[in-house]
């Protein structure tokens, strides 16, 4: 007796004190589990709040090979159709794998992934599945034992308990380029607004120190810590989605049309910077954007340069207009067509005797606007271009933004007075040109270009607000006003882009045509085409920039920028309600004396 | 017969106290295991409404979800050419916009502006 309770009272002292600490971490081990609580990754919206991107909790699905023994082909043919595997694929992963432990004992493997990112619908279908095969244990004699076994197999696919997400984007390619798409395994932005904005809506990570029963079901009140994921911002863009998408529908048809290599549109609002839409093509779905070429999914408008062509005279114009080295009515001889400067000669499209300044801006002529910025000289010249921003990023919040190319004053040889103004020997992103025309929208004032409004977090509070941001004055009010003047006429009858006129706006605006360069110089046949205009021109609402990179056939910008452009903003004003600032003739309005 | 009267008097104070103290240990350890239960029954409660509410919480998601995906731009499209309801843009003249009334000034002055609005576009 005495015995007995010596050797009780000893293997007390022993579990109790002796190996208190090892079994305590035991027990511990056993029952208290820590919970990482992932954060929802913030979604992405256009200005009205319409959804642009967002993200879904998802499962991996897994399996215990080793319990799944012999039954294998049962369960891969009755998941693969469900899982969309290949049934012999599943079947080789769902096959126990021996190997050798770090003990050297024979081990078989306990844990294979069988599919990520799978939905939670999904998870119950394959539940569903699990439940309705036939494993033989309806028609077979089993033990209790056996059906034990057999309920084992179809609890050895499961999902794993770390859930993961689903970046989905509802809009599918729509502003595929701005938005960027997510990837990796921590679900990192890659490109566009996802990659700028990582951080911030990435969100940070909560958890949870909790103790479990015997089945392994929590145990509320023992609960040790309960800190909460903190769920990553929204961003609001300043995108319209209908707006964006109107773009869209044009440029797809712009690219059946022309068949270019490559075609862009950016709107803005001129008077902000606020950058309503911006497409390119060809371009990428960010559901799934490992289908498609990395050249897909560059985005143009911010990362490609090319020389602007005419679009830059007003430029030249703007400057010397400035300087007061000029009026709008100072005329210049446009040497009928062909003009000798510096031992190289310099042609227009028409041959033309005598032109106003206006009147260069309208006919677009090469040598008018070489002569303008011969009167206003070579630093006066590079000033303006560089205070319209060009040779430098505009900023925008998207990665991989070019400064273009301007070279240095003392860089420029002979020719380049008379290149230069003509949009010849510099190169310019077609963000930089839509904000250059903006500018001059604008009363001179250039504005960085805006595309995120604000962030708020999940329960649409404002975290930050973002507002416009002027980057300085390029050119007074009234020089401002006298290129827009000049700017309209090249919509209307003799000018180069009747095509982009509309019948409700005055647009002002310039057209584009430069020969695409290569390594040896000049590529024969493969132009650049782009218009660039505004309206209603005294009062305007929107800045439209559309550049073709190698159409086929027709080539001038006036042919095939314009038409998109005007087809651009017929839509996209009737949707803005844009106030009309013209009646157009025959129309009710006008009959009834247009009041 | 001291004896007597000892016997026969006050042996229930101590009786008593025992069942007294009995009575408190007792009714100390059910209400010590009655709210242990009760903690354990609302932390379940707990986890059970936390389901509850994740379930809604994911629900909401869903729908709100579809409801983008029904109002996206290119859904509307597709419906439009699905019920082939030959829509167009409307042309500016087409469109009255109507002001906000506030106030008994400004519903005067709208009525009045949306009076003019008529006249323009007859």
């Amino acid at each position: 007796m005495l015995i007995s309770f010596s050797f009780l009272g000893y293997r007390l002292v022993d579990l109790q004190v002796l190996r208190h600490g090892e079994l305590s971490n035991t027990a511990r081990d056993n029952t208290v589990r820590t919970i990482v609580r992932e954060p929802r990754r913030g979604d992405i919206l256009d200005v009205r709040g319409n959804l642009m991107a967002t993200s879904l909790f998802v499962k991996t699905i897994c399996a215990d090979p080793g319990m799944i023994g012999s039954y294998g082909p049962h369960l891969a043919r009755a998941l693969a159709p469900c899982l969309e595997l290949d049934e012999a694929l599943l079947l080789g992963k769902l096959e126990p794998k021996l190997f050798k432990g770090a003990e050297g004992q024979m081990r078989t493997n306990r844990y294979v992934v069988l599919k990520r990112k799978v939905t939670r619908e999904k998870w119950e279908e394959i539940r569903d599945v699990l439940e309705k095969v036939d494993l033989g244990e309806v028609k077979g004699n089993f033990s209790r034992k056996q059906r034990q076994m057999i309920r084992g197999v179809r609890r050895a696919i499961f999902a794993d308990g770390m859930e993961d997400q689903l970046r989905v984007y509802p809009g599918r390619r729509m502003a595929s380029h701005i938005l960027g798409f997510v990837g990796g395994a921590d679900h990192d932005g890659k490109e566009g607004i996802e990659s700028v904005l990582d951080s911030k809506l990435t969100g940070t990570r909560g958890w949870r120190v909790t103790e479990t029963n015997s089945k392994g079901h929590e145990v509320v009140s023992l609960r040790h810590q309960d800190v909460a994921a903190r769920n990553g911002l929204n961003a609001r863009l300043t995108i319209d989605s209908r707006v964006q998408h109107i773009v869209e529908t044009e440029l797809n048809k712009a690219m059946i049309k022309y068949r270019p290599q490559g075609v862009t549109a950016v709107v803005v609002r001129p008077s902000t910077g606020e950058i309503i839409a911006m497409a390119n093509r060809p371009d990428f779905d960010p559901n799934r954007p490992g289908d498609f070429p990395a050249g897909h999914r560059r985005n143009r408008a911010v990362t490609d340069i090319a020389e602007p062509g005419s679009t830059f005279k007003a430029v030249t114009v703007a400057a010397a207009l400035n300087e007061r080295q000029v009026s709008l009515r100072t005329v210049f001889d446009c040497e009928r067509g062909s003009f000798s400067y510096g031992g190289r000669r310099l042609h227009d499209h028409h041959p033309y005797h005598r032109l106003s300044v206006k009147e260069i801006i309208t006919k677009s002529s090469n040598i008018g606007s070489a002569k303008v910025a011969l009167r206003l000289g070579s630093p006066k010249l590079y000033h303006y271009i560089r205070q319209f921003g060009f040779g430098e990023r505009t900023r925008i919040s998207l990665p991989g933004e070019v400064r273009g190319t301007v070279h240095r004053l003392n860089k420029w040889n002979k020719l380049s007075i008379t290149r230069v103004p003509m949009g010849h020997e510099v190169a310019a992103t077609p963000i930089q040109m839509v904000m250059m025309a903006s500018a001059i929208a604008n009363k001179g004032k250039l504005m960085r270009p805006m595309l995120l409004r604000q962030l708020e977090d999940e329960r649409g509070q404002v975290v930050v607000k973002y507002h416009p941001e002027a980057v300085r004055q390029t050119v007074t009010p009234d020089t401002a006003r006298k290129v827009t003047e000049a700017l309209k006429t090249v919509v209307q009858s003799g000018g180069t882009a009747t095509r982009a006129a509309l019948e409700y706006y005055t647009v002002a605006g310039k057209t584009g045509t430069a020969q695409k360069a290569g390594r040896g110089g000049y590529i024969p046949g493969k132009y650049y085409s782009a218009f660039v205009g505004f309206f209603p021109a005294d009062r305007p609402a929107l800045c439209i920039y559309v550049a073709l990179d190698e159409p086929a056939g027709e080539y001038y910008g006036g042919l095939t920028a314009a038409p998109v452009f005007k087809a651009i903003s017929e839509r996209a004003a009737s949707y803005l309600g844009i106030k009309p600032d013209l009646v157009p003739q025959g129309s009710i309005a006008s009959r009834s004396g247009g009041r | 017969m001291n004896r007597k009267k000892r016997s026969s008097t006050v042996r229930f104070g101590p009786a008593l106290k025992a069942v007294v103290i009995c009575l408190v240990t007792c009714s100390l350890g059910m209400g010590y295991v009655w709210q242990k239960q009760q903690i354990n029954s609302l932390g379940q409660q707990i986890k059970e409404n936390e389901i509850v509410l994740e379930e809604l919480k994911r629900e909401n998601k869903r729908r709100g979800d579809n409801l983008a995906y029904l109002m996206s731009p290119q859904e509307l499209d597709a419906r439009l050419r699905q019920l082939n309801l030959d829509l167009v843009v409307p042309k500016p003249e087409q469109i009255v916009v109507l002001q906000e009334l506030r106030g008994i000034n400004s519903v005067y002055r709208s009525k009045t502006e949306i009076s003019s609005v008529r006249t323009a576009s007859r």
